[in-house]
């Protein structure tokens, strides 16, 4: 681990004095490799078009009782098939029981995620609370942050973990932001870059998924995006060399998936009340064309108010994927959902093909973080 | 076709699995890295010249006791206060009567948010508390809180240090005390500019550690697992009744990696025994002060080790105790008895004799045995008269005894013009900071933080507590060079840290390390394992010991009668203190040493740093 770390060290200090080099040869998100496409193919075969699509669906799981009933959860699970569970509140025994439980019920086992930025105590009781990441922009030693990714790591892997929503890569360029805050390593984009691929690495040197958030970049607005769509009025010539210069880093770097936020961005799309979330200029365009990351795509969570409050909930998860999102976070209505997605391609606007590719991209990476064995 | 999904989830151990050690500790580095010193007039950040101080810490936003505040007390005294987010004027107003009589405030500012538009929870209230502070006193502002709390707060530019602590865990406000006081030092930068006086990268590093640190075990590679078999050891004794409390310390490479109370300070079970109560260190005494004073005196060239006592005391000129040196009575070889009961020569028949005690204090009556129990003056003259008058036997032999440290403290006073107690806070405690090592114990600190010896039914006819448990040391007003000294077992640590250190602690030199030296070492090391004041292992296997075979022969120590040890292993680093009270309610039953709890924890120790 010594010898990886020394090695990140080096190429950090390369990237981040020759900023210009990146896009160019991007490491590959680590999941995609010929094994991890053979057993996705191998899957697939088996899975109806619905189901392939019930993959994209990742929903809410509470351990907290008072917040859901596990029964909820399991009719998704049997009936609708859907690909995976984001953990919110709750505690450590119960989420493991449930995780259990649910597992045991999917035919496709489910790809489990949480947001773990400072750990799992961000959304567990009775679990260690590592500093917010604002904290950690004051370290000077980054081979710590790398070693929190790393105990991260180890603790989501002992829950049954898979992805942690985490590291927010946003630049808290705005001192008034009321939701990124100290939730960002700071203002300065290279710390806030190198502190972020720390994370990363330890996360996913250890196989656990990493996740930047929230792209195209959060820190500079002065409204909360779970309440409303804030928009961020700055030319494209800051946006690429402020904002996303995380972004592309990390993606160079090897990231594993991002999640895209809820933010209206009149530089990169012009379309009124729509988030970049929804936007195909921001996610196809600019993500996965121009900046050729290969990796998982997540919307950020979809009853969100900066989404949710412009569109009914089938539309968003129809315009979601239409604007080359990968994983549907926390939808609201998912049998309407996956309906509305059917009817879709019934109607040709989207492809069956399509679906299958970013179905296939999901079963890669619950490959890559061991959900592969097969039942007798 | 289903799949297995990853392997079952094991429920077993799972909240200790989340909880680990390896990762409480990266947890606690990190916040050591991070905690960024944004200002330090004078270098003020880490305090020196402790005994110039008088420092309170004023909580603002929350008025709690808080592991900030609890921490800022294992390195000196510091009186806490606090006022809450809506606090009344009255409330500032009696605060600020309260500070007049400190020099320095360190203001903790707490119960903090993250909202930009709550002004992240800093009130105009405590603006103005802070503002006022600021004005009047020298002052350490510490933040708990966002950074960009900074540019709330319009004059706390102009305080003489900042810290940004950045969040109100309990791990940060152990660290950030922790770096006040030079048990770490600061290494982190501002990650943002949060006003035009706090920019982006501000930080300033503080010198290298200079006191006690308090860390997890595992920073040294110690298992705390291990460590932890150290708390059964200590909770058999109070089952078996070896006594009913115990503090219990452990500090290695300068870092104290162990530091728990049990147990309560009687077997009625009332009053849980807490890591700042007192104990009677009895004989530990001779270490932590008489020798104390002789190593000072002996580097000061006002005594010598070689003189016979009655250069100094001419009054021994033509007894059987003129020729006796110091180096020979401090490694008890002088042939004087190990003690004498001077307490039944003032009671016949079960009565205090008339004209001995009086119930209240007076000129002629100053010394305070007790409650309620005072002595004529004259009896301390009666007292030496009785030690001059004992009998000398095998001088030259080893035979452990208190008489001679009776002479020190007269010494001491003679040479130096002070009393001892004074002379030892004045060279030692106070500037160490080891604020509740001391005689006396009532005059400074509440009576239910002294936990009580033995009920004596004989001598003093009641349950001593807030007083020296040793007849001889009580009759002598609290004051003696035998006994009479108290402490936490944190501040009896610092002590010996800085003999471990060879007498420099926290930047300050209070010994030569030559003195040191030759009185930490054996002096007749054939027949005698003493050395000057200090207890060492014996080599013979065939006698008793102090301690475990596991230390090092360059270790020193000493044990008290009350049931306690303190040792330190200059080849480990390490100092292990163990204080409990196992002559309460009877002196005269001595479990702890028959079930030898103070070595088989000195076991486990060993073991666990090997």
């Amino acid at each position: 681990m010594r010898n990886r770390f020394l090695f990140y060290l080096v190429f950090l200090l390369f990237t981040t004095s020759f900023v210009a080099v990146i896009t160019a040869e991007n490491a590959a998100p680590p999941f995609i490799n010929d094994i991890a496409s053979h057993w996705a193919d191998s899957v697939m075969k088996k899975l109806s078009p619905e189901e392939r699509i019930a993959q994209l669906f990742m929903i809410a799981a509470y351990s907290d009782e008072k917040k859901q009933k596990p029964k909820d959860v399991v009719k998704l699970i049997q009936e609708n098939k859907i690909g995976g569970v984001i953990f919110f509140q709750g505690g450590p025994l119960r989420q493991a029981k449930l995780t259990n439980y649910y597992q045991s019920l999917s035919k496709v086992p489910l790809l489990v995620s949480i947001d773990g930025e400072w750990g799992l105590a961000m959304r567990l009781d009775s679990t260690i609370a590592f500093p917010r990441q604002m904290t950690l922009g004051a370290i000077q030693n980054d081979s710590l942050i790398y070693q929190m990714g790393a105990e991260i790591a180890r603790h989501c892997k002992r829950m049954g973990i898979h992805v942690n929503f985490a590291p927010v890569a946003d630049v808290n360029s705005n001192p008034l932001n009321p939701v990124i805050g100290n939730r960002s390593f700071g203002e300065n984009k290279i710390n806030v870059t190198r502190k972020a691929i720390m994370y990363m690495k330890g996360l996913q040197d250890n196989f656990i998924l990493a996740n930047a958030k929230h792209f195209p970049g959060h820190g500079d607005t002065d409204s909360d995006s779970h309440k409303t769509l804030p928009t961020i009025n700055s030319p494209i010539e800051r946006l690429d060399s402020l904002e996303l210069f995380p972004f592309k880093t990390m993606i160079s770097q090897g990231l594993g998936s991002m999640m895209v936020a809820h933010l209206s961005i009149p530089a990169l799309d012009t379309t009124k009340e729509t988030a970049s979330t929804l936007s195909k200029k921001v996610v196809t365009d600019l993500l996965k064309d121009k900046l050729q990351f290969k990796g998982l795509i997540f919307t950020d969570a979809l009853n969100m108010k900066g989404v949710s409050k412009y569109y009914t909930s089938g539309e968003i998860n129809v315009k979601a994927l239409l604007a080359g999102n990968d994983v549907l976070l926390f939808p609201d209505d998912i049998p309407e959902g996956i309906q509305k997605i059917k009817q879709a391609i019934d109607s040709g606007l989207i492809a069956q093909q399509e679906i299958d590719i970013r179905c296939k991209k999901i079963l890669m990476a619950k490959y890559w973080c061991g959900l592969n064995q097969q039942k007798k | 076709m289903r799949f297995k999904s990853t392997k079952k989830i094991s429920t077993k151990n799972l909240v200790a699995d989340l909880n680990n050690q390896q990762a409480k500790l990266l947890n606690r580095n990190l916040v050591e890295y991070a905690i960024t010193v944004l200002k330090n007039n004078n270098d003020l950040i880490p305090l020196k010249k402790l005994d110039t101080l008088r420092i309170a810490a004023v909580s603002l936003g929350y008025d709690e006791d808080n592991v900030f505040k609890q921490r800022l007390n294992n390195y000196t005294s510091v009186d806490c206060y606090g006022l809450d987010k809506d606090c009344k004027q009255p409330q500032c107003d009696s605060l600020y009567k309260k500070l007049e009589k400190y020099n320095l405030v360190i203001v903790q500012v707490n119960n903090t948010n993250n909202s930009p538009a709550k002004n992240f929870g800093f009130t105009d209230k405590l603006k103005k508390v802070l503002n006022e502070i600021i004005r009047k006193k020298k002052t350490i502002v510490d933040v708990f809180g966002n950074p960009y709390i900074l540019a709330k707060m319009d004059s706390v530019h102009l305080a003489d240090a900042i810290i940004m602590s950045y969040e109100s865990y309990d791990d940060n406000q152990d660290l950030s005390a922790q770096l006040i006081f030079g048990g770490i030092s600061s290494q982190g930068k501002l990650p943002v500019t949060a006003s035009n006086y706090f920019k982006i990268g501000t930080g300033i590093n503080t010198i290298a550690p200079t006191r006690l640190k308090y860390t997890l075990p595992e920073e040294l590679k110690i298992n705390s697992e291990q460590l932890n078999k150290i708390d059964s050891v200590a909770w058999k004794g109070i089952y078996d009744k070896a006594y009913p409390g115990c503090q219990i310390l452990v500090a290695k490479d300068g870092k104290v990696i162990y530091q728990k109370s049990f147990g309560y300070h009687t077997y009625e079970n009332k009053v849980k025994v807490k890591n700042t109560d007192l104990y009677d260190l009895a004989s530990i005494t001779k270490i932590a002060g008489s020798t104390a004073a002789m190593m000072k005196m002996v580097q000061d060239k006002q005594v010598k080790l070689d003189d016979s006592l009655s250069i100094y005391l001419p009054y021994l000129k033509g007894t059987n105790k003129s020729k006796i040196n110091f180096r020979e009575m401090m490694t008890h070889q002088a042939g004087l008895k190990e003690w004498i009961p001077f307490w039944m020569k003032t009671v016949s028949k079960g009565e205090y004799k008339k004209g001995v005690y009086d119930t209240a204090y007076s000129t002629q009556y100053p010394y305070q045995v007790t409650d309620k129990m005072f002595m004529n003056k004259l009896y301390v003259d009666s007292i030496y008269k009785w030690i001059v008058n004992s009998e000398i036997k095998d001088a030259g032999k080893y035979k452990y005894s208190d008489l001679g440290y009776y002479f020190i403290k007269q010494i001491v006073e003679q040479q130096t013009d002070r009393f001892l107690d004074d002379y030892l806070n004045v060279s030692f405690y106070a500037p160490l900071g080891a604020s509740t090592l001391t005689y006396n114990p009532l005059k400074k600190f509440d009576k239910n933080r002294i936990v009580p010896t033995e009920y004596d039914v004989k001598f003093r006819k009641q349950l001593v507590k807030g007083y020296v448990h040793d007849q001889g040391a009580a009759m002598m007003g609290g004051v003696a060079g035998h006994a009479g000294l108290f402490s936490n077992a944190n501040d009896l640590a610092i002590l010996m840290q800085m003999y471990l250190q060879n007498g420099e602690y926290g930047g300050v030199r209070y010994l030569d390390s030559a003195v040191v030296n030759e009185f930490t070492k054996c002096q007749f090391c054939q027949d005698n394992r003493r050395a000057l004041g200090f207890d060492k292992p014996e080599i013979n296997p065939e006698k008793d010991s102090p301690v475990c075979s596991c230390v090092s022969y360059m270790s020193y120590g000493h044990t008290g009668f009350t049931g306690t040890i303190t040792w330190v292993d200059p080849e480990k680093k390490l100092v292990y203190i163990f204080l409990s009270n196992r002559v309460y309610p009877d002196a005269d039953i001595n479990k702890l040493s028959k079930m030898g709890i103070r070595t088989k924890i000195q076991e486990i120790i060993y073991d666990a740093i090997k």
